[in-house]
């Protein structure tokens, strides 16, 4: 069968690699080809298939093998430069030249070293043996201890009971740093992020209290958000030692004192979203889109849009953060399913790949509610209902949920998005750079909409947007603040927020942030921001990348406690330094 | 983020530190084997090839001008590294050594489709897999690889290989059809 474009562009497409017409092109042909459509799946599947399998290291002897191979390669020149100066120098010049060679070698060495020290944030659970010396183990300098600093913040830090509330997560965390010369051992470092200011918001692990806490960041760089929004960031370094499975727990306070312990899970969100892909073709759920979509951060009217919004970031940066994101596309997934299939799906795909989700556990299924009588364009008061019964089958508080006072149509179908997204990069100074909508992973509803147009990645971003100044405050609720904050953010795209996905006459689908109470039943939420506020911790929406997470609270109703996942980017996003 | 940069350990390399070089070796060996692995079908054949790679990019690196990724400069390097022990030795591509090698498994009848897919496990998978890659043209598993495994843009891997970027996204087409037709039963299967 002719298609009107060629089958070679849907391999493009499906890389991210065509231009805006091409793509265009193409997304008009896939609504009319079923057959273009299924080589888009199959694309897909086999992508997944090549994504499946565990991805090997490095044997440890190539880092001493080339070693050897470069000491080598130098020692001749070293060697013949010494012979040479030997026959020019009696024994006792040659003596106060070794000396001195020693001493400039010290010299650089320390120099080094301590270069290291002040820009590594983290420590090489597998340190190769490289070099006359080990490699720098970073320690923090001139920091108070951690049980110090957080006691300061809140009392509660003075009793180290707090950090056992969870036990699976905290033995696989004693399992880990009790075997810190096992690779996989994951600890947080001090975050000397230079754009960031350091409030006394900490983060340390739990099983080292003292020695290894590192006070966290608050972000600053989030304009308009509240002061109680903490982003536990990750650091580069830090990110390429770990492991699928590996847990790091942190205690984050805040300035208002409010603590909090949090258990990263580290997930491969990349294989993780390439099996969901697979287990929505097998059990045929209809009207799946799939994108591994760039476009969200590379359209042009959009990065328009978004330099107007935050004038600080420049149309010459994101060309270059774009530059230095190929692998920070977006994974988004659309599906317009029943609710109960889809939160099977997703419960099936945890369970069956616990080489992926180790240490997660999926949360109930997600009963979304099928409404019998769909609001009409307009209507805010049917609306309402319709989140009312979203809330009601997400076990949420109503009055924790937002009223949404945007003109919506939607049409009440059993419309869930699914989304993973990593949509972040770093930037030509290495900095996270936050653009578009952020990503989340949500499986809750609300009903807003967004305008009609045929762009997916539109249609994603219009959707986040219209959310965000659609979102009412909600003062009644512990985090008013942060969702103004949230908002503005979304809107300005600057990294914080959550994100509705949508389609024409579909629900979004969107992450009700505020209080861990509004988890219960949401299965995948990435989260990037920890929110400790007075009424409890929770995670926002908003994956930011490689520093995505996803909440996985299974204890929603303790305030203190929140497990996220975070994403474990491929290697090369994880060790690629910014450009 | 606080990350040295590839540029920075490289100046720190060309002033004598060594010890730099070890933080790039650290940065990239992962990924580079990994790519090489799935490129030459051995893990042997990856190793030798990634070592090599990074013993001649140590000696090139004064030549290293920052106009590419650093990374991508060290995988031209092995490439041709690779593309140059080929040529001596005359292959490129898996043996059933080498896959037994790598996978620690006995290789199959060569016939994916043969093999019952619902019993298989991610061994076998990842060993048809691997064998199905090892069967299509060096240049289309090229491509193929540097864009799945590797994560590379079309544009980096038209650099790498030097063809034009109409030719990558060709190729790369070209790998996926070939690869779908081999691993249809596997596609198809369950176990997915």
């Amino acid at each position: 069968m002719n298609h009107p474009v060629p089958e070679e562009l849907i391999s493009a497409y499906f890389d991210g690699e065509v231009s805006p017409d091409e793509r265009g092109e193409i997304e008009r042909s896939l609504e009319s080809s079923s057959e273009l459509r299924q080589q888009l799946d199959e694309t897909s599947k086999l992508s997944a298939l090549l994504h499946s399998f565990p991805r090997e290291s490095a044997p440890r002897e190539l880092a001493a093998n080339v070693q050897k191979q470069v000491n080598a390669a130098t020692q001749p020149a070293l060697a013949q430069t010494a012979a040479s100066a030997t026959t020019r120098r009696n024994m006792r010049r040659e003596w106060t030249a070794f000396g001195a060679g020693m001493l400039a070698t010290i010299a650089s060495l320390m120099m080094f070293v301590s270069f290291n020290q002040s820009q590594f944030t983290t420590n090489s659970p597998t340190p190769l043996p490289w070099g006359d010396a080990p490699l720098p183990q970073v320690t923090l300098q001139s920091k108070p201890a951690a049980q110090e600093v957080l006691a300061e913040a809140h009392p509660t830090f003075a009793n180290p009971n707090i950090e056992t509330e969870p036990s699976d997560p905290s033995r696989q965390l004693q399992r880990n740093l009790s075997l810190s010369s096992e690779p996989n051992v994951a600890r947080s470092k001090m975050n000397d992020h230079s754009t960031t200011t350091e409030l006394s918001v900490k983060l340390k692990d739990v099983e080292s209290l003292a020695q290894n806490s590192a006070p966290m960041v608050a972000n600053d760089d989030f304009t308009g958000t509240s002061s109680n929004s903490i982003q536990p960031q990750i650091q580069n370094e830090f990110l390429s030692y770990l492991a699928n499975g590996d847990v790091i727990v942190s205690k984050v306070a805040d300035p208002s004192n409010t603590v909090a312990v949090v258990y990263f899970t580290v997930v491969d969100i990349e294989r993780g979203s390439n099996e969901l892909k697979v287990l929505f073709q097998k059990r045929s759920l209809q009207e799946v889109e799939v994108s591994d979509d760039v476009s969200l951060g590379k359209e042009i009217d959009a990065k328009d849009r978004l330099v107007n919004q935050q004038p600080s970031i420049t149309k010459n940066d994101l060309s270059k953060k774009r530059d230095a994101s190929r692998a920070d596309e977006f994974q988004v997934f659309f599906a317009r399913a029943p609710g109960d299939q889809l939160a099977d799906t997703i419960g099936d795909l945890v369970k069956n790949h616990p080489d992926i989700f180790r240490n997660w556990t999926p949360q109930p299924p997600i009963e979304l509610p099928v409404a019998s009588q769909p609001p009409t364009e307009g209507i805010v008061a049917e609306n309402k209902v319709f989140a009312d019964a979203n809330n009601k089958a997400q076990g949420n508080s109503l009055s924790q949920m937002t009223d949404e006072t945007t003109t919506v149509n939607a049409e009440a179908e059993m419309a869930v998005g699914v989304l993973m997204a990593r949509n972040s990069s770093v930037n030509a100074n290495g900095d996270f750079y936050y653009y578009d909508a952020n990503s989340s992973v949500p499986l809750s509803v609300s009903n807003s909409i967004i305008g009609n147009t045929s762009n997916l990645a539109r249609k994603t971003e219009f959707g986040a947007r219209e959310t965000a100044s659609a979102a009412p405050n909600p003062t009644a609720t512990t985090t008013g603040k942060q969702l103004n904050g949230i908002n503005s953010q979304n809107s300005g795209n600057s990294g914080q927020g959550y994100f509705r996905v949508s389609r024409q006459n579909q629900p979004h689908v969107a992450y009700q942030q505020s209080a861990p109470a509004q988890n219960k039943g949401t299965s995948l939420i990435a989260n990037s921001i920890v929110n400790v506020n007075p009424g409890g911790l929770g995670g926002l929406g908003g994956g930011m990348g490689r520093n995505a997470m996803v909440n996985t609270n299974n204890d929603n109703r303790n305030p203190r406690l929140v497990r996220m996942l975070f994403v474990l980017k491929s290697e090369q996003a994880t060790t690629n330094p910014a450009p | 983020m606080n990350q040295i940069s590839d540029q920075t350990l490289i100046d720190h390399c060309l002033a004598g530190r060594r010890e730099a070089f070890g933080q790039l070796v650290e940065r990239y060996q992962n990924r580079l084997f990994h790519s090489l692995l799935h490129l030459l079908g051995s893990a042997e054949d990856a190793q030798d090839a990634a070592q090599e790679a990074f013993v001649n990019a140590f000696e090139k690196l004064g030549s290293f001008r920052g106009q590419s990724q650093f990374y991508s400069w060290l995988f031209r390097i092995a490439y041709n590294t690779a593309v140059s022990s080929k040529r001596k030795s005359g292959r490129m591509s898996v043996s059933l050594e080498a896959r037994r090698d790598a996978s620690g498994l006995e290789p199959s009848d060569g016939n994916p489709t043969s093999e019952p897919s619902y019993a298989m496990d991610v061994s076998d998978r990842q060993r048809l897999v691997q064998q199905a890659l090892s069967e299509l043209g060096e240049e289309f598993r090229t491509a193929l690889v540097l864009k799945e495994m590797d994560g590379m843009s079309y544009e980096e891997i038209a650099d790498i290989v030097k063809v034009p970027l109409g030719t990558v996204r060709s190729r790369i087409h070209r790998a996926r059809l070939e690869l779908r037709e081999k691993l249809s039963v596997l596609l198809r299967s369950e176990v997915l």
